[in-house]
């Protein structure tokens, strides 16, 4: 037979195959593989393996210090939850604190030191070397010795040890500015050393003591104070426990106080001051006050022939606060009655971080009525407290003073430093702006991520992201006794990354580590051996002096502990000026008082009154975990920064309907934000996060960031809490 | 070891919306414990995976009566007639006689999303995108849950990773009871105010099992009869009377159209 | 019809054949040399005399460590203390590196699944061979193969590609647990073992 290949050989050949292909395994061991291939691609990343460890150590997110414990695979975080026994939030934490892991991983994270060039709605990051930007600094701080113009350095967590360093060198500086955000309670807390006659000093809170809490818009019951002090009064809410914390709210926006609240008695936006006085009027009027002490303590309580506090306080009757506030006299008669009645009680100023501060004379007009209450007195919940103890060369003598925005002359800063490596209270970037040379200035930033004022910021230097730098936690605002714990880092940071301390000590030509300066705040507070020592391990507290050295005091910090100071027995007598000692106090006070809120303004009826918000931990240039989304985007739990909030009746008068898009606009800029409307928000206003939106899956790409507070006219921005602008359709 | 000798367990939850503040710690939490993903710059709260969520409810007074309450909603394990379970055509759903808890295997199902509509608690969420996580952030995620792929249906499981952990660590000395203090849920576990109790509601002596049976006690949809292990507190009559309404459907399905 | 086309047809089938059974196992793993030539053998043997439980170890909350680390090895390979190649090579380049070999895993089982090892070895009473076999007892590390579309361990189906198995330690697919526990009326619900 020839062999010759036919056509019907061929197809005899591969018909053989197939048959053949099928008693093999072949097509269904590709089957079994395929379908594997299909369900655990190799695209889903794959999850660690590895040994599972215990770590311990305290988060710096916010100011408030909770001990965190996490679990590490690999000796990397995966899973972080509270320190059990932790005397700041006995094992809990808030949902920053839970993800806080994820920060290392910020798709905005800086890998190395940059250039910023921000255009209109872009902005453009080209790397450049650790040595340009110290040049940069080096030219613009010899310019600003001279005539130029001065070197400020903006502190966005002040009170740390780190902040105490940076004071110390720019006191020596000839024209060095030591900057805080207007919102920082060290501000808030000067206005009692304004009253008092000899400076109070910073100031305590014994919250345990306390029956009713009348808080002027402050997050009390959502991050002002340590959750180990909120959590026992969120649990009793809406039970009918006799010695529950009675909350009172005040507070011109829905805020989630004001939501958790026992009462939120909603005023008109900056009529803080006017309510104050009307509430120390009815107290006054019905003589629920300790005559003897008010007698002994209040220099300006009356004097005969001069402006005097009870002069300013009679004309805040209940019917012209009433008017003023948009409080009915009712309430505020009944307030009063019941902070007096349902005693011990305590008036909490403070406002919110992302609304900005209350006003000095509102500030004021809430220590009034705190020491009218009680609140000072040798019972009450306001004590002095000591500062942690410092290292020598520290003093407060030697120090730069703090300063506030509105201290600064405009067009004065030739460089402006920037430490954002833990952020806080934010600064609106327009007020900020009107304080440089204009053309001729320089600001750098030092911060882990481009998010806040870093993305002003002409230089940016990458700083270790959360949970990778050592840093230490202050004592918070709310703490009756100093306390102090180290946040030491649970991950290897990259590459690259310079603390902010080393660029400052470059700037002032120092030296300077963080190591070595948080050891001898150690040795220092360890050398008083005063107070108590919280070990994360054991979940127990010693006395400091079962500690044997300052080396076991540091590993106990460093591994997740925290230093308590003993409390201070007796309280100094202080006399008090209800109005602040300046000489135009009357004056000033009675104008705080009569402002007219800008819901009431003389302004065309299309405006709108926005009241900006946000939390310290999630305002001012704040880092959020990229799994945030889950709380903002994909579920609208927290509202993001492009979400405006307004009452239903509102939106309708103005044509704007839930869900869709709106244009804000003042006369500094527009913004694009999504509409949603809710019935509890005051009608005529605009609640809108001044808060930074989380950042997902975006990838590489530098995301601009939106913030209200850039619409804010700097030329009557202090205080920023509520502005007009108006609010049409897209 | 035969079946018959492991004990039957019915987990369960009780949530106190008397406490609830809504911060949102247990939904963070779920998520860094399931290996969910950040969302897509485009996600919304239709498209976005939230095993556990929040759900911020009123009680439909105007300014300035307007009362607040938080409900966290997730799969609510029910027990009888489990409609996802009825209506999934790849038995991809099952009920576990062992725990009572409903679980959801993401490799056998197809993505019809059948369950998604059958699901009166809209407690199921559908992985529009394959996971992904910001560079170097897949080194943190949690080596006790497998991350899902794109075009399935996921949901809460109480966190059956840690319930595996429990019975490892009860294994390890060498016994299939596990210890109730070993399997607590992420959410249980990262709730500030303690608002959520988890439990064995068979056991009579367990927290969950008493507040159960509290007089403020009650289930959302009850009277579908499908008998949900997950109960809510509340003394507010106002809050009571959500549990007939269909609330998650006004936030997750309408807010995006 | 089929005799009288018979060449045509029964080369095609043959050539199939060959192919499916003996090129394809080849074609679809991928082998890889572990980067340490480690012998059990030697370290479970007479001399040395160590047994299973020694390196592979279980921590108190159950978890099996798998694979030792480098710290365990270390105990004793400090320094060079046999006389191997292989030994000389790992002291070199890993111990005195520090740095942990990266193991190809023969068992590893996928992301979703879950097994404990405590469960059943310590309550299930089950002795390392009934699954690992005679790995044990091993001289040398054998290539470990890839599946190239998978990325499993070819352990994970068997080594024989036809997928028929006489003992338990041939293969790892779902189907050789589910076998064995429903054998023996164990834990059947799906996220038992999955994750």
């Amino acid at each position: 037979m020839p062999l010759t290949l036919t056509r019907r050989d061929i197809l005899k050949f591969v018909g053989g195959s197939i048959a053949g292909i099928m008693v093999t395994p072949i097509p269904w061991k590709l089957l079994d593989d395929v379908s594997i291939w299909t369900q655990n691609g190799p695209w889903i990343p794959k999850v660690p393996r590895g040994a599972l460890t215990t770590s311990f150590s305290t988060c710096a997110l916010c100011p408030a210090g909770c001990g965190v414990q996490a679990r590490c695979v690999n000796g990397i975080p995966y899973f972080l939850s509270g320190t059990r026994n932790h005397p700041v939030n006995n094992g809990t934490l808030c949902p920053s604190g839970v993800a806080a892991h994820h920060l290392a991983y910020h798709p905005l994270r800086l890998k190395t030191p940059v250039q910023v060039t921000r255009g209109n709605g872009t902005i453009e990051v080209r790397p450049v070397s650790l040595d340009d930007v110290l040049r940069k600094i080096s030219v613009a701080s010899g310019n600003s010795t001279g005539a130029k113009g001065s070197l400020a350095l903006l502190d966005q967590r002040p009170g740390r040890t780190v902040s105490l360093f940076y004071r110390k060198q720019l006191a020596r500086h000839d024209h060095g500015i030591y900057l805080v955000s207007p919102t920082d309670p060290i501000l808030i807390t000067q206005c009692l050393d304004e009253m008092a006659e000899t400076p109070f000093g910073p100031v305590g809170y014994h919250l345990e003591n306390v029956r009713t809490i009348l808080s002027f818009a402050a997050p009390v019951l959502d991050g002002w104070g340590t959750p180990a002090q909120t959590s026992p009064m969120l649990r009793t809410r809406h039970s009918s426990e006799q010695n529950a914390v009675k909350v009172i709210q005040i507070d011109s926006r829905h805020s989630r106080s004001a939501q958790l609240a026992d009462q939120w008695i909603p005023l008109k936006p900056k009529t803080e001051a006017a309510l104050a006085f009307g509430i120390a009027h009815v107290i006054i009027r019905d003589g629920l006050y300790d005559k003897r002490v008010i007698g002994r303590r209040i220099p300006d309580f009356n004097i005969p022939g001069k402006h005097s506090y009870s002069d300013l306080i009679g004309r805040f009757t209940p019917d012209h606060t009433s008017e003023l506030t948009g409080v009915s006299s009712d309430v505020i008669v009944s307030t009063a009655h019941s902070l007096v009645a349902r005693g011990p009680s305590v008036a909490i100023g403070d406002g919110d971080s992302g609304g900005g501060p209350l006003g000095k004379e509102a500030e004021i007009a809430i220590w009034g009525l705190n020491i009218l209450l009680g609140a000072l007195e040798s019972n009450g919940s306001i004590v002095q407290r000591r500062e942690a103890p410092v290292p020598e060369g520290f003093s407060s003598k030697e120090l730069s003073p703090v300063m506030g925005i509105s201290a600064i002359p405009d067009h004065s800063i030739g460089l402006l430093l920037i430490d954002g490596s833990d952020p806080g209270d934010p600064l609106p970037w327009s007020l900020l702006e009107r304080k440089l040379i204009p053309r001729q200035s320089l600001v750098v930033a030092c911060s882990p991520t481009l998010t806040g004022l870093a993305q002003h910021a002409q230089y940016v230097v990458p700083t270790p992201a959360h949970l990778e730098a050592l840093t230490d936690i202050p004592t918070i605002v709310s703490s009756a006794t100093a306390t102090f714990s180290i946040s030491a880092p649970l991950l290897k940071r990259p590459e690259g990354m310079t603390d902010a301390i080393e660029i400052m000590a470059k700037v002032f030509e120092t030296e300077g580590s963080m190591e070595d300066l948080l050891k001898q705040r150690t040795s220092a507070i360890f050398a008083t051996r005063r107070g108590c020592v919280f070990k994360a391990g054991t979940g127990t507290t010693v006395p400091i002096t079962e500690l044997g050295s300052p080396d076991e005091f540091w590993t106990e910090l460093t591994a997740g502990g925290m230093w308590t100071d003993d409390p201070i027995r007796s309280k100094p007598f202080f006399q008090f000026h209800f109005m602040g000692r300046a000489p135009d106090a009357y004056q000033r006070m009675l104008d705080a008082g009569e402002a007219v809120s800008p819901l009431d303004g003389p302004l065309t009826p299309e405006m709108l009154t926005v009241l900006p918000y946000g939390r310290r931990a999630e305002v001012g240039g704040a880092q959020l975990s990229p799994l945030m989304t889950k709380l903002y985007q994909e579920s609208g739990l927290h509202r993001s920064s492009k979400v405006a909030v307004l009452n239903p009746a509102t939106a309708k008068k103005f044509d704007l309907v839930h869900g869709e898009q709106g244009i804000l606009a003042t006369a500094c800029g527009t913004q694009k934000v999504g509409i949603r409307v809710d019935a509890a928000v005051m009608p005529g206003v605009i609640e809108i996060a001044a808060g930074p939106e989380p950042i997902g899956q975006a990838g590489n790409e530098i995301v601009q960031e939106q913030n209200i507070l850039e619409l804010i006219d700097p030329d009557q921005a202090l205080p920023w809490r509520a502005f007009r602008a108006t609010l049409r359709k897209a | 070891m035969d079946q018959a000798t492991v004990k039957q367990s019915r987990y369960g939850m009780a949530i106190d919306l008397d406490r609830c503040t809504g911060c949102g710690a247990c939904l963070m939490a779920c998520a860094v414990e399931n290996n969910v993903s950040p969302g897509r710059p485009t996600v919304n709260e239709r498209t976005g995976t939230t095993w556990m969520r929040v759900i911020e409810v009123q009680d439909g007074r105007a300014f300035p009566a307007a009362e607040t309450a938080f409900i966290p909603m997730m799969c609510q394990q029910c027990e009888e007639e489990t409609p996802c379970v009825s209506v999934c055509p790849q038995n991809a759903v099952e009920v576990d006689p062992e725990t009572g808890i409903v679980g959801q295997i993401p490799q056998r199902c197809l993505g019809c999303r059948y369950c998604m509509t059958a699901c009166p608690y809209h407690a199921r969420y559908y992985n529009w995108w394959d996971p992904q996580w910001p560079e170097g952030m897949e080194k943190a995620l949690n080596p006790d849950v497998a991350p899902r792929m794109r075009g399935v249906v996921e949901k809460c499981n109480f966190c059956h990773g840690r319930l595996h952990d429990a019975r490892a660590k009860a294994a390890a000395k060498g016994s299939r009871e596990i210890n109730p203090t070993d399997y607590i849920p992420a959410c249980v576990e990262s709730c500030p105010v303690q608002a959520i109790t988890f439990g064995d509601l068979n056991d009579e002596a367990a927290d969950v099992a008493r507040q159960a049976k509290s007089e403020r006690a009650f289930r959302f949809l009850s009277r579908l009869g499908t008998e949900p292990k997950v109960y809510y507190l509340s003394g507010r009559s106002w809050v009571q009377r959500l549990a007939d309404r269909e609330l998650a459907r006004s936030k997750k399905e309408t807010v995006h159209g | 019809m089929i005799k009288k086309g018979s060449p045509g047809f029964w080369s095609g089938f043959g050539v199939a054949l060959v192919i499916g059974w003996l090129a394809f196992p080849r074609i679809l793993y991928r082998s890889l040399e572990q980067p340490v030539q480690f012998s059990h053998a030697i370290h479970t043997g007479e001399t040395v005399g160590m047994t299973c439980d020694g390196c592979h170890t279980f921590s108190n909350d159950g978890r099996f460590a798998g694979i030792p680390t480098l710290v365990q090895c270390a105990g004793c390979h400090a320094d060079v203390v046999g006389e191997t190649e292989a030994e000389e090579h790992f002291v070199k380049e890993y111990i005195k590196q520090r740095r942990e070999v990266p193991w190809h895993v023969y068992a590893r089982q996928p992301d979703n699944a879950h097994f404990s090892h405590a469960d059943h070895v310590n309550v299930g009473g089950i002795v390392c061979e009934r699954c690992h076999g005679s790995h044990g007892t091993s001289g040398s590390l054998r290539p470990f193969e890839e599946n190239r579309i998978s990325g499993y361990s070819r352990d994970i189906w068997g080594a024989n590609i036809s997928g028929v198995k006489s003992n338990a330690w041939e293969g790892m697919k779902m189907n050789d647990c589910v076998a064995c526990h429903n054998e023996n009326n164990h834990r059947s619900a799906c996220l038992d073992c999955h994750k």
